[in-house]
């Protein structure tokens, strides 16, 4: 970032294409539409660039660039909640009948989770964030995050004992 | 944590993560060790992982552009949308206003996407090619548009799709061929939909009217009505009624009814297929059984799709 804002362009092309598929990956499991997606992965790039002369480089630059990702969801979420209709923003679909049963189980046992609890599984699951991150992120606590990082998998866990002989069954 | 287990279980968890101090991960790890309860506890979430683990994504379908003239573009792109209106014209014209400081301002003014089209066809052949059932033809490319006609992203697109598809033909005639399938938000004609979207209660009228239309040979006339008549935010929708009366008066077709109940199953049979293919959002495009989410790419795809086809470079057919 500090190369791009003195001037070298192809810093911030080598910052993207190294980015580009964890913050699609990101959307992607947040958003059941992949144009959705899209428009947030340049949104995030877009909000990265706007605030590139203000960066400082304190911390992990993968770490701030899901900040931005965060917030650009955040706003994106607010957003369709108000204007899905005017906007044509159709809200998740249940996922397709092809998905494979253990897929389906994923992703209607984090349906179930609270929902930051939810988060903090998915950013420490699949985003690979540290406790510390996760906490700056989401503002709350690093307690907080191991706290409802553990609740979180001990009802993924529960379900899993549960409901695995159910698993199969799913189309 | 119990005298039994002088360790918590979120202490388990975090040794497991890496999340501990040093001292600590020492003093946790020594009771693990020897602890079956607890390494039991560790397993249960590593089985957890596992699990989660198998929710993979797929890569990136669409080419996402590298940053600095993807964002002009898209700014010029939201600030020629007449969805956007005057709020979207100002942040465009901020993003351009913005990005014309950074250091790579020159990239703004061209309005074009920084992709080039061998980067294109780099992650396009990395893309897998979906199973779905289409009509037989000699066409090499086959363009397939998944659209609801009042959704307002859609009829935005179908004109820029048409004169992609158009140029295609004109220059390798009988070689592309679009087809044109329903996804209409609406449970009446699309089980696969949570719900009737608001704004969407016509959407079943609006695509057996197409049908009609297209049977009539004037499909053009009808998607050109919707494109003018597109729902602006705060404005209403075209209900059901007012389709119908506008097929009544320009097509001639006053039994629009019962046209309705037969062409019915074959919307439904679209959504089904839409969802069978992995089709989640409209519009959306398959080029040769591939995901195309964006319009960005569509000249792309079929340039390459022809190339293929033709053993050779296919030159692109837009002069645009």
């Amino acid at each position: 970032m500090a190369a791009y804002a003195a001037g070298d362009r192809r810093a911030f092309d080598e910052l993207f294409e190294r980015h580009r598929a964890a913050i699609w990956t990101f959307f992607r499991r947040r958003s059941a539409d992949p144009a959705a997606a899209e428009e947030l992965t340049q949104d995030t790039f877009v909000g990265v660039l706007r605030a590139a002369s203000r960066y400082r480089p304190v911390g992990a630059f993968r770490s701030y660039l899901f900040g931005v990702a965060f917030r650009t969801l955040g706003t994106w979420r607010r957003q369709r909640r108000r204007l899905a209709a005017a906007h044509d923003e159709h809200p998740d679909r249940v996922a397709p009948a092809s998905d494979p049963a253990s897929v389906l189980w994923v992703r209607r046992a984090l349906a179930a989770l609270d929902e930051i609890d939810r988060e903090v599984l998915m950013l420490r699951e699949y985003e690979q964030l540290r406790y510390d991150e996760i906490a700056s992120l989401l503002g709350i606590p690093m307690n907080t995050v191991r706290s409802r990082l553990f609740r979180a998998r001990m009802a993924l866990k529960a379900q899993l004992n549960g409901g695995a002989s159910r698993r199969g069954d799913r189309t | 944590m119990t005298p039994a287990h002088p360790v918590s279980p979120e202490e388990v968890m975090a040794l497991a993560d890496g999340e501990l101090d040093p001292a600590t991960a020492a003093r946790v790890r020594d009771h693990v060790d020897g602890c079956s309860q607890c390494q039991a506890v560790a397993h249960g979430f590593g089985a957890v992982s596992s699990h989660l683990a198998e929710w993979t994504m797929e890569p990136p379908t669409l080419m996402i552009a590298s940053p600095g003239a993807r964002v002009a573009d898209r700014a010029a792109s939201r600030f020629l949308h007449p969805l956007v209106g005057a709020i979207g014209a100002a942040a465009a014209i901020l993003l351009v206003a913005i990005y014309a400081n950074l250091p790579s301002s020159p990239a703004v003014l061209s309005g074009s996407p920084n992709v080039s089209y061998e980067e294109f066809v780099a992650e396009w052949r990395t893309q897998p090619r979906v199973a779905i059932d289409l009509p037989s033809s000699d066409a090499k490319v086959t363009v397939v548009m998944f659209v609801d006609w009042l959704c307002a992203v859609c009829v935005r697109d179908w004109p820029g799709t048409l004169d992609i598809v158009k140029n295609y033909e004109h220059a390798h005639p009988g070689r592309v061929r679009l087809l044109v399938k329903d996804l209409p938000w609406n449970t009446a004609c699309n089980p696969t939909s949570p719900q009737t979207l608001r704004g969407h209660e016509g959407s079943c009228d609006a695509a057996v009217a197409v049908r009609i239309a297209d049977e009539m040979g004037r499909r053009d006339d009808l998607t050109d009505w919707f494109v003018a008549n597109q729902r602006l935010p705060g404005s209403a929708a075209l209900p059901p009624t007012l389709i119908r009366d506008h097929v009544a008066q320009t097509l001639g077709v006053e039994d629009f009814e019962r046209r309705y109940r037969e062409m019915l199953p074959a919307v439904i049979a679209d959504a089904d297929a839409a969802l069978a293919a992995g089709v989640l959002g409209t519009p959306h495009w398959l080029v040769n059984r591939i995901h195309v989410s964006s319009l960005a790419i569509l000249d792309m795809a079929l340039r390459y799709e022809l190339s293929q086809a033709d053993g050779a470079g296919a030159a692109p057919a837009s002069s645009r």
